[in-house]
């Protein structure tokens, strides 16, 4: 045998031994429990813009004349809806966030409706693999124009999304959030209607 | 004291939530009922004045006379223009200077079953006024040489003082009323007169046909001490004569006339025409707006701080509306309310938008005018009037004839009302 030989055969047999040794260490990992990792922490924050349609539901009146339902339909169109949003992690699943956004709709006679809610808003996080659920609360003001006529009202904005993460930076998904905003009338509380909306959105949101 | 912070801390933050507006948005959506578009004439359409002759509405748009068939058929109800007298071919006159491109239509009534004119136009070398009369029992075959001058004047604008003259008519149904007011100009080209107006005369006749250029076979009414202006736009004091503002007949006994001066309105009442007096006590301190006399003792009277007056022969009540004005009447009886009125409201002079709030309803059904007062829900309300802009519009008169019911008004086009055809329990608004 000569010198090179020798040199070969011994890098082969050192070269099985320690992809031996490599093998047998996986083997030994796979009995070993899976260690779960937080995609997200405290300082982590996501920017999210949505853009969709809007579904006027009904109003419900609370205190409706006798014989008469409490339910009445809103008359409008369904319309379009978009927001701007910001959250920031507390943890790995709960975040609080601001999000301004608007709607518009038709009356029957074609007058146009607008909505603009600014809301703050909790959030809890499911994440499953490649895809994430956050459920939220959202409460803030409600800004309603139509025709000559604008108010400020209260606004809860319940609702939830899936999103799937398509890197680190990015994931996409839909919004479904559903609209409850009382109009106080105080001069003649017959008046006073909720209003019950909801909107669909499709949603891009960038981590950083 | 942090408590009364608090508190005042919490109404100011309720209050921000709580409607702004009477009623609500969303109860209003929730209300809102559609408003239908005839699409029979251009929805800007400003008509001044209206009336019906034979099968034919008229309606006065400042530089135009618009028609349409009373049909309900839609292919009979769209309007059309009026062909006008061109003021050249309409003899005999004293002279033949056709009226310069778009004259102003400045009154339009009806006299039987004539419709009477009054036209002006400012060129510049002429102002052309006239007044003219046409049979119209088949409008789209009116042509300029179908009306006959009544009136016709050309004032040559000269580098020195002269004057124009503008008609106004007013029609008792039989007789005409014509006010002519002269406006003063002091060069050549002022377009704008000096004094509004320079003077003011009024003329009557029972024969409207019969009357010429020269107001032969009228009765000349002195109307100097009525009311005046005190100063010209210039502060020099010329005491003007004041235009008429209207004129109505009862139909059966007195003729009402209201003018207007500087600050103040009058209020004159005829019972042969000619000789008007003053009537005692009417409202002082106020210019007036519009009249209506309901029957032979009772007249309602409107004004610029808003209010109605209610004058039954002897004495003036009043109702408060709010500080638009009230302009036009009409009677709902045939329409299947009884006993009341409707009145128009247009915009506050100070405002500076159109805005108007509709009309308001008088309930007339009591014998005793004492307790006449304003309705809460109008005849229309619960169905399209208050989602139509009918409701916020300066509406400047009314034609009811028979089931139906015109509103013309200053910026929101022209309206109708008339039973829906989908369900004949209501009556519906629409935009003609």
């Amino acid at each position: 045998m000569t010198k090179n030989i020798k040199l070969l055969l011994a890098t082969l047999v050192f070269t099985f031994f320690r992809l031996g040794s490599v093998y047998a260490q996986e083997e030994g990992n796979e009995e070993e429990k899976p260690q779960q990792v937080d995609l997200y922490s405290l300082g982590d924050q996501n920017f999210a813009i949505h853009a969709g349609m809007f579904f006027p539901l009904f109003f419900f009146d609370p205190t409706p004349a006798d014989g008469e339902s409490a339910f009445a339909a809103t008359k409008l169109t369904v319309g379009g809806a978009g927001s701007l949003m910001y959250e920031a992690y507390l943890n790995n699943n709960f975040k609080i966030g601001l999000e301004i956004g608007g709607i518009f709709a038709y009356s029957p006679n074609e007058n146009p409706f607008f909505m603009v809610p600014i809301t703050t808003r909790i959030a809890y996080e499911f994440h499953f693999g490649q895809f994430s659920l956050p459920l939220f609360w959202g409460m803030g003001i409600n800004i309603i124009t139509y025709q000559d006529e604008k108010n400020v009202q209260f606004l809860m904005k319940p609702g939830a999304s899936l999103y799937w993460h398509f890197n680190s930076d990015w994931s996409f998904g839909g919004t479904l959030s559903y609209w409850v905003s009382p109009e106080i009338v105080p001069s003649d509380h017959s008046y006073d209607r909720i209003g019950n909306f909801l909107d669909f959105t499709l949603s891009a949101r960038y981590h950083f | 004291m942090k408590n009364l912070f608090k508190i005042a801390s919490l109404v100011a933050i309720f209050s921000l939530f709580a409607a702004c507006n009477d009623k609500g948005i969303f109860y209003s959506l929730e209300n809102e009922e559609l408003v239908q578009e005839k699409n029979n004439l251009n929805n800007s359409a400003i008509f001044s004045n209206m009336v019906k002759i034979g099968n034919y509405y008229f309606g006065n748009a400042g530089t135009k006379i618009y028609y349409r068939n009373i049909s309900s058929d839609s292919t009979l109800d769209d309007w059309s223009e009026l062909a006008l007298p061109n003021g050249s071919d309409n003899t005999p006159v004293d002279a033949n200077e056709p009226f310069s491109s778009y004259p102003a239509v400045t009154s339009m009534v009806q006299i039987g079953t004539e419709l009477y004119i009054s036209m002006s136009s400012a060129s510049d070398s002429y102002f052309i006024s006239g007044i003219f009369r046409v049979s119209p029992s088949d409008p789209s075959s009116v042509i300029s040489s179908s009306w006959t001058p009544e009136i016709k004047t050309v004032v040559e604008r000269t580098s020195t003082t002269h004057d124009s003259n503008i008609y106004r008519l007013f029609s008792t149904g039989t007789g005409l009323y014509i006010n002519r007011v002269n406006f003063t100009y002091t060069s050549f080209n002022d377009n704008i007169p000096d004094t509004i107006p320079g003077g003011s005369s009024l003329f009557y006749t029972a024969s409207p046909n019969l009357i010429d250029y020269d107001l032969n076979n009228t009765t000349s009414i002195d109307i100097s001490t009525f009311a005046k202006y005190d100063a010209d736009s210039e502060g020099v004091v010329e005491n003007m004569i004041a235009k008429v503002e209207n004129i109505v007949y009862d139909g059966t006994a007195n003729y009402w006339l209201i003018i207007n001066g500087e600050s103040e309105g009058k209020l004159y009442k005829s019972t042969d025409a000619t000789t008007f007096n003053p009537v005692a006590a009417s409202p002082a301190s106020v210019r007036y707006v519009d009249i209506f006399a309901y029957d032979a003792t009772r007249l309602l009277l409107t004004d610029t701080a808003g209010l109605l007056h209610i004058y039954n022969g002897s004495a003036f009540r009043e109702l408060t509306n709010s500080d638009v004005w009230l302009k036009g009447f009409a009677r709902l009886d045939t329409l299947g309310t009884t006993n009341q009125l409707i009145i128009g409201t247009i915009a506050n002079k100070t405002d500076t938008t159109n805005d108007g709030e509709g009309y308001v309803q008088l309930n007339v059904s009591s014998s005793d005018d004492g307790v006449w007062d304003w309705v809460d829900i109008n005849f229309s309300d619960e169905n399209n009037y208050l989602s139509s802009d009918l409701s916020g519009a300066s509406i400047t008169g009314f034609l009811a004839d028979g089931d139906r019911l015109f509103a013309y008004t200053a910026a929101n086009g022209v309206w109708i009302n008339e039973v829906d055809q989908d369900d004949n329990t209501k009556r519906i608004w629409a935009i003609e």
